[in-house]
């Protein structure tokens, strides 16, 4: 009798926590009438209303309180993020421009579509997306345009001026048919770019005034300046791309995709044409790599996680989702020197979820607001809005490199040392789209130690390999009340090793 | 008890350790971005790929994926997968014969119902790349059925049409126009600096910068602004009052100096002004009259 009820309570316990909904409540966000429901930006404003902008090309604004939306603004050309001004203006980049949206009449409705900058090219080629802005604390945007992709070739009337260096213009005419395309596309390279500033991040000032900031990118859909002025840039896996990477951006900086380089100064060469060696000593590693079909495919926006009396994780981190996979990554960012690095951890591994996790904004309250798109890709449409029950979960807060091995560091103490399987890979930067995971080794922990309070696992591994990406299961490992710990599968990208 | 605890403990956990299905894993890392079970999104449908090709074309399918041509005129040409291994090709393959058994695909059943432009409330400005004009052009709907584009880049009217159509922006090409245009502007510049008291017709050029800087709406209707160097020009696009009209309202800050658009057009309408003398196409301007000028294009 004692036995079963024992066993009675340890399975109440027990199931309770086994699911990430019994620590996060999603639920769907009604919709406005008469819009395509992909989102491509969501911020929440200070009055803790939810600004959305729609592929259709409104931005509308929706009173959590009243549950309706109204519209701000509308026309814009695939607006694909937005944000709040201290004068209540919205900042979106659409196709074509950054646009500054102000109410100069304060109906509620903006007025003034004022042009921030538009000092960057198009060749109406459909991959030319463009994405932000964000922010840095000194009030500079930041933007990032993805570079053309060659399913297609360019429109007869481009906004240029095109550069002549590499496959020449006419060539690139759709105008000139499907057999001309097919007889060229070759030899433009899968994504191009060749009017400015195609793959390039680009700063610009509040007045407008632009500069390239960072070269090298593909399709950077994901970009974030952190409360510490860090800026963050997702990107996809493709040509150069062996597997989606999180880049930590600085000034100047190359991210490894070839196309680009044309728009730094004096450059003359064909990037194509550039050995593979050269463009490694060029490109800064990713700080976070997500392995193509496990962790992501199409990493989305990173956030800054909040405080986590509001949301459950701890500040410092950030929130970044994908195309297609039903759940977000926390990234936990390590600084090793002067290098960036970290690991990421699945979060929110959830049906309900869905993918398509496109844009994020954290309401006053903690609520995550979730737009999702597809753009006829992997994903989804509509908004979801995550709210934290209040008990945390289980989770790794901290995962530290060790000259020898790896601190992991939990919110509650572990009942006992997990098993733990280790493996850790590499991509092949190359040309080809993608990359087979190479170099795969499985790692054999020399010792795994569990500090008195059960919060700091410290693994000792033989020997630690640069520019490997360490995948770390931990198994089995519950909290002293058999609570499951919530993402369990930690990626930490080793750019640098910890000295001595 | 101490069984019965681990077995539970390990339950939650076994997400990501659960047995894939042979071939499953490659194909979610290479495909499944693309390839939908029976829907098309981006490549056909996994049913549709297990029709063309059954379990004896293995061969064909793992060479079709190595090196890819374009089959649907209406689809993106896949990328080359020669960096997948063989082996996971054809593990790919079977996943897909595997996962499709027994499914059918309803002919153009779509993953999302498309997108239905709503009607909208005209006049109504759109950000779209339109045909000759540059990709960062403005479609204005006008209440009267008549459109215009309207070129950021260039910082001018380009053309005027028949039509209502408001779905004008898409990633893939140009708008395509209801009608052809019935007032085509075709100067290569607009706006010339004239001799303040020569009316004969010569002029020369501005060269400072001309800068795109945006639109207001004024009851709906965009008012669009530019700089011309320190020269600012705004540009209303309205209906007109008689039918079948567009009338452009020109505010010119900052000038000194007469001005001569440059209006040359063809199509079948008539252009007047209402300041100013308008002779074959250019219209000159004292600097007072372009302070605040009307032009009105009424279709033939």
């Amino acid at each position: 009798m004692n036995r079963l009820l024992l066993s009675l309570l340890a399975t109440t316990a027990l199931s309770f926590g086994k699911d990430w909904q019994d620590y996060y409540q999603i639920e769907s966000v009604p919709l406005p009438a008469g819009v395509d429901n992909q989102i491509g930006g969501i911020t929440t404003l200070r009055d803790g209303r939810i600004a959305t902008c729609f592929n259709s090309g409104e931005i509308q604004i929706f009173s959590p309180e009243t549950k309706t939306w109204s519209l701000f603004a509308q026309g814009l050309s695939l607006p694909l993020g937005v944000i709040e001004e201290e004068d209540g203006s919205l900042v979106t980049m659409q196709w074509a421009e950054l646009t500054r949206l102000r109410d100069t009449d304060k109906d509620g409705v903006a007025d003034l579509y004022e042009t921030v900058c538009n000092d960057f090219g198009l060749t109406g080629n459909y991959h030319e997306f463009a994405y932000g802005p964000t922010r840095d604390s000194k009030g500079n945007f930041y933007v990032s345009l993805n570079a053309a992709s060659n399913g297609e070739g360019i429109q007869d009337r481009i906004r240029g001026p095109w550069i002549d260096i590499g496959l020449d213009r006419e060539s690139h005419l759709a105008s000139k048919g499907e057999d001309n395309w097919q007889k060229n596309k070759g030899k433009t390279g899968r994504m191009y770019s060749r009017v400015p500033y195609r793959g390039c991040v680009l700063k610009i000032t509040r007045k407008g005034r632009s500069s390239v900031f960072a070269y090298g990118f593909r399709s950077p859909d994901g970009i974030h300046v952190d409360k510490n002025d860090r800026l963050w840039i997702t990107d996809n896996q493709g040509d150069w791309r062996g597997t989606s990477p999180l880049y930590h951006v600085t000034e100047g900086g190359f991210y490894g995709h070839p196309a680009s380089l044309v728009w730094k100064k004096n450059w003359t060469r064909d990037p194509l044409k550039v050995p593979v060696e050269e463009l490694e000593s060029m490109r800064t590693p990713a700080a976070g790599l997500f392995p193509q079909g496990e962790l992501a495919n199409s990493p989305t926006q990173p956030i800054d996680t909040i405080s986590p009396k509001l949301f459950g994780l701890p500040e410092g981190e950030l929130l970044i989702g994908d195309m297609n996979q039903k759940h977000l990554i926390r990234f936990l960012p390590e600084k090793i020197g002067d290098v960036m690095q970290g690991a990421l951890i699945p979060f929110l591994v959830s049906p309900d979820l869905g993918m398509g996790n496109h844009r994020f904004s954290f309401d006053q309250k903690g609520g995550l607001w979730i737009g999702k798109t597809h753009i006829k890709w992997a994903g989804d449409e509509g908004i979801k809005k995550v709210t934290f029950k209040g008990q945390q979960p289980l989770l790794a807060t901290g995962v530290s490199l060790l000259k020898d091995g790896f601190k992991v560091t939990f919110n509650r103490g572990l009942k006992e040392i997990p098993q733990l399987e280790i493996s850790r890979h590499t991509y092949r930067y190359q040309k080809k789209y993608g990359s087979p995971k190479v170099d795969l080794k499985k790692v054999k922990a020399a010792q795994a130690l569990l500090s008195d309070d059960g919060k700091v696992l410290t693994v000792k591994l033989p020997e630690i390999t640069e520019r490997r990406l360490y995948t770390i299961k931990v198994k089995g490992a519950v909290d002293t009340e058999g609570h499951p710990l919530m993402g369990d599968v930690l990626r930490y990208n080793v750019v640098k090793k910890r000295g001595e | 008890m101490k069984h019965l605890w681990s077995f539970l403990l390990i339950l939650p956990l076994a997400a990501e350790d659960k047995v894939p299905l042979p071939g499953e894993q490659p194909f979610k890392t290479n495909c499944a971005a693309c390839h939908m079970l029976a829907s098309v999104v981006v490549g056909p449908s996994l049913v549709a790929l297990a029709k063309t090709y059954p379990k004896d074309k293995q061969e064909e399918f793992t060479a079709w994926a190595k090196t890819p041509g374009k089959k649907n005129t209406n689809m993106i040409q896949m990328p080359s997968m020669a960096h997948v291994p063989e082996a996971d090709l054809g593990g790919i393959h079977t996943y897909i014969l595997s996962v499709t058994d027994g499914i059918k695909e309803k002919p153009g059943k779509a993953l999302y119902p498309k997108f239905k432009e709503p009607k909208r409330q005209l006049p109504y400005v759109v950000r779209a790349s339109m045909p000759d004009s540059s990709p960062a052009s403005v479609g204005v709907v006008l209440e009267n059925g008549l459109s215009v584009c309207w070129d950021t880049e260039a910082c001018r009217f380009r053309y005027a049409y028949v039509g209502n159509k408001t779905n004008l922006f898409s990633i893939w090409r140009p708008a395509s126009l209801p009608k052809k245009p019935y007032f085509i502007e075709t100067a290569d510049v607009l706006i010339h600096s004239a001799t303040s008291d020569d009316k004969l017709g010569i002029f020369f050029p501005i060269t400072a910068k001309l800068q795109f800087r945006g639109y207001r709406l004024v009851d709906k209707n965009p008012e669009f602004y530019y700089t011309l160097g320190s020269i600012e020009i705004r540009e209303l696009i309205a209906a007109g009052k008689d039918p079948e009209s567009v009338i452009r309202r020109f505010t010119v800050t900052n000038v000194d100096r007469s001005l001569l658009f440059d209006l040359s057009h063809k199509g079948k309408a008539t252009l007047s002004s209402d300041k100013g003398i308008l002779k074959d196409g250019r219209l000159t301007l004292t600097a007072e009259e372009a302070k605040f000028f009307t032009l009105t294009i009424i279709k033939k």
